[in-house]
């Protein structure tokens, strides 16, 4: 299973948080969903920022492209805000 | 298997894709055949979630994972010199919220496991923090029992801690006790100087951190008990 043709999600001048849906497979054949800000891209990984203090990440997450069964971005509307 | 991504990426989630359907967890399909959900998310009134929330507890979590959500919270802070900030730092966090409806605490998971049915208590990765962790619920929260205590003070307080889960069955959080003496009294938190504080749920009983801090920010909202000892 590879995903040949990933659509490049992290445009170096967009100033707004790029948030995003992944549905993993792991080793074992689970499947997870994960959530997340899209921090870093690059050929074999996609880093996925979980939680952030005074704005600066803490907590992330690096998946290996070749676990991604799908991925998909989330616009603003479509978040509830629980501030 | 070919990849999903064109019709995902393009179509908000509203839209019932294949890919989505295909994902819906066993829990949901026997919502759906309950009649308590209906296919469209905008149909759910209010009123019909706090009715489903009394009857049925755990598809109404469920209801709440559809959303992702962007929460913002404070949390305490410990310190090993004296050089505090002024204010409580900011966390900000994207997650499936579960909470149940006035419930105490607000669990927020940044990866949850959809291949088998695992229950909802389990949590992959994620937090839970006390609902008056929300920014918008910590500001202009007042405590009576500071108004009559005095700086200096040897106190003690009992307050909810927000915490870090990954692959443990958790779902309220963590309860700590602390002594120390009164430092400051600030519009959002208290400062506690020389705290002794431990954890006493959940067991076993603990120091927190192990290592003893100088100075420890309490933001007001997470107090539950403040007491002057002798």
């Amino acid at each position: 299973m590879k995903i040949k043709s990933l659509p490049k999600f992290f445009p170096k001048n967009k100033k707004n948080n790029i948030i995003v849906e992944l549905t993993i497979l792991d080793d074992k054949k689970n499947k997870y969903k994960c959530t997340g800000v899209l921090m870093k891209e690059n050929n074999s990984v996609l880093r996925i920022g979980f939680n952030a203090r005074n704005n600066t990440v803490i907590d992330y997450l690096d998946v290996k492209i070749k676990q991604i069964l799908d991925i998909k971005m989330i616009k603003s509307k479509e978040i509830k805000n629980l501030r | 298997m070919m990849p999903r991504m064109k019709a995902c990426s393009n179509e908000g989630t509203r839209k019932r894709t294949a890919s989505r359907s295909a994902a819906m967890t066993s829990q949901e399909v026997v919502r759906r055949a309950s009649g308590t959900l209906s296919s469209d998310p905008r149909s759910n009134s209010l009123s019909s979630r706090r009715r489903c929330s009394t009857v049925f507890s755990d598809f109404y979590y469920i209801e709440y994972m559809r959303n992702i959500s962007n929460i913002k919270y404070i949390d305490a802070s410990y310190f090993y010199q004296k050089n505090l900030p002024t204010k409580l730092p900011t966390y900000e966090a994207y997650g499936y919220v579960k909470k149940k409806y006035k419930d105490k605490d607000i669990v927020i998971e940044f990866i949850k496991k959809i291949s088998d049915n695992h229950g909802p208590k389990q949590i992959i990765k994620g937090l839970i923090i006390p609902a008056n962790a929300l920014v918008s619920a910590s500001k202009n929260f007042k405590i009576q029992e500071l108004r009559t205590i005095k700086k200096g003070s040897n106190v003690s307080v009992t307050w909810r801690d927000v915490v870090y889960v990954a692959n443990k069955p958790r779902i309220a959080c963590s309860i700590i006790y602390s002594e120390g003496i009164l430092e400051k009294i600030a519009g959002s938190y208290i400062v506690l100087k020389k705290p002794e504080t431990i954890k006493i749920y959940p067991l076993p009983i603990k120091n927190h951190p192990l290592k003893k801090p100088k100075y420890y920010m309490i933001p007001k909202s997470f107090i539950t008990e403040v007491r002057v000892i002798e």
